[in-house]
């Protein structure tokens, strides 16, 4: 299977801070849905802040179609075509809708392009359509929720980071987020998701990744990770303590 | 020592808290966890009365501490800490210290606020830390740990029977760790009562006499560390499913 994204040995942390990801090694495979989990402090947001450009590579790899992406600024990298959702809702609230979608599209210099692939995510999202002059901080949260999910796809990514879908949304909105999750993986994007509702994101997940203190542990298909015993020792503390 | 009985907060139309009771012997290392919002910081806070419960009790040594101002909390004889450490950056490591004096401060004008008494707890227990090199050193030259030990030190400086800590090992490296899980059992040796709020399983399970894992609001289940670690519906919590 050819690998759309590769990290080697990655090292990273914040500011001056102490090193958070302590040699990550982890590969997606193209159209791939892969759900990193792990207990609070696991590195698990943080893998996905240095792939995206947030945070800048102290050492290792991070290769994105064979090359390497690890010291490109955040805007180079959406350029490669990767698409960051980040766990605090990125839209802004206070332009509407069809300014949203232009914005998310700026990148696009071919205006006839943006127009066409605004079209396209308002098939796919046809709520949207009804509310283009509407603010989007007036919405509400699933139908938020499809503008950043429309947002995402507009540049037709080949590769969607997700920092925690989940969180803070009603159950039926969180269904609806996962439903979109693998509609776009079918349509070809390669997904890499953090969640915290384990369960939830290894359902709609090819393969589990889970990490502990800036390591990945262990990774399996996404239906056997519940099952491994190390799961309990690295949520609840290892057993023989004391 | 401190009871907490069926205390429910609200914000608005979320329940944070929903009806929890558990209880806090003394000499006791009680440790509070579960999943991220499960309520654990907000029933904390209400122990702390920065939010007052909506329904329910807290009580510590008789007193109803839901209907007791926050600044008199202290004076009763608990202490916390922040999940954030709280230095002043301006002042050292010793006047960092004597800031939380029993004593209070600014009583009167003409006399000086920090007493001789105060002086010599704030040494003892930059000994008892370990930073008493660092005593005159501004904020900016202190590691993060060393802050962290500072922050631990002011809450022992007004000398509380109950120490409230919060997340005491965020942030923190192993070898720091290892210090803070050593302190927090020297002081329980010292008589301490202490209730701890802590996603670190190696520190909750290492030292805590009894564990109370809150999901969705409530408590889902209490017990020993060793109880706590082989339940099921525990580790289901942690993994995203609640089953009450």
């Amino acid at each position: 299977m050819k690998k759309i994204l590769q990290l080697k040995s990655v090292v990273a942390g914040y500011g001056n801070g102490p090193d958070i990801l302590r040699g990550v090694d982890l590969e997606l495979a193209v159209g791939e849905i892969k759900c990193i989990i792990g207990p609070n402090g696991a590195g698990k947001s943080t893998v996905l802040n240095a792939i995206a450009g947030i945070l800048d590579v102290r050492s290792g790899e991070i290769l994105f179609d064979g090359n390497d992406i690890g010291n490109l600024e955040a805007y180079e990298i959406m350029r490669e075509g990767i698409s960051f959702l980040p766990q605090d809702r990125a839209l802004f609230r206070t332009m509407t809708v069809a300014e949203n979608l232009r914005m998310a599209g700026y990148s696009l210099k071919n205006k006839i392009l943006l127009k066409e692939r605004i079209e396209s995510v308002l098939e796919t999202f046809p709520i949207l359509k009804k509310r283009l002059t509407q603010l989007a901080g007036t919405m509400s949260g699933g139908e938020q929720q499809q503008l950043i999910f429309a947002r995402a796809t507009i540049v037709q990514p080949k590769l969607i980071l997700i920092d925690e879908p989940s969180l803070g949304l009603a159950p039926a909105i969180v269904e609806q987020a996962f439903n979109y999750i693998e509609r776009i993986a079918s349509e070809g994007a390669s997904i890499l998701l953090v969640e915290q509702n384990a369960f939830r994101g290894l359902k709609s997940s090819t393969t589990g990744t889970v990490m502990d203190l800036g390591n990945v542990v262990f990774e399996r298909p996404a239906s056997e990770v519940m099952s491994d015993r190390r799961i309990r020792d690295l949520y609840l503390g290892r057993r023989d303590d004391k | 020592m401190l009871s907490i009985e069926n205390v429910t907060k609200r914000f608005g139309g979320i329940i944070a808290v929903d009806s929890c009771s558990f209880s806090v012997k003394e000499g006791q290392i009680v440790s509070l966890i579960g999943p991220n919002g499960a309520g654990k910081s907000t029933l904390f806070n209400c122990v702390s009365n920065i939010v007052t419960a909506d329904e329910g009790q807290i009580i510590f040594e008789n007193t109803r501490l839901d209907k007791t101002p926050t600044h008199k909390i202290a004076k009763l004889g608990i202490g916390r800490s922040f999940q954030l450490t709280r230095v002043l950056d301006e002042l050292s490591v010793t006047e960092n210290l004597v800031l939380h004096t029993a004593s209070g401060f600014g009583l009167n004008l003409f006399l000086p606020s920090v007493t001789k008494e105060d002086m010599v707890r704030a040494k003892d227990l930059m000994d008892f830390l370990g930073i008493y090199h660092m005593r005159d050193s501004a904020m900016n030259e202190l590691s993060y740990g060393q802050k962290k030990l500072l922050d631990l030190g002011s809450v022992l400086m007004s000398d509380p029977k109950l120490i409230l800590l919060d997340e005491p090992a965020a942030g923190v490296n192993p070898r720091l760790l290892e210090t803070i899980l050593e302190k927090i059992l020297s002081l329980k040796s010292q008589g301490k009562t202490i209730l701890l709020v802590e996603h670190n399983m190696e520190l909750v399970m290492g030292i805590s006499d009894h564990v109370v894992v809150m999901a969705a609001g409530s408590v889902l289940k209490q017990g020993t560390p060793t109880e706590i670690q082989a339940d099921d519906k525990v580790l289901s919590a942690y993994l995203g499913k609640v089953e009450k």
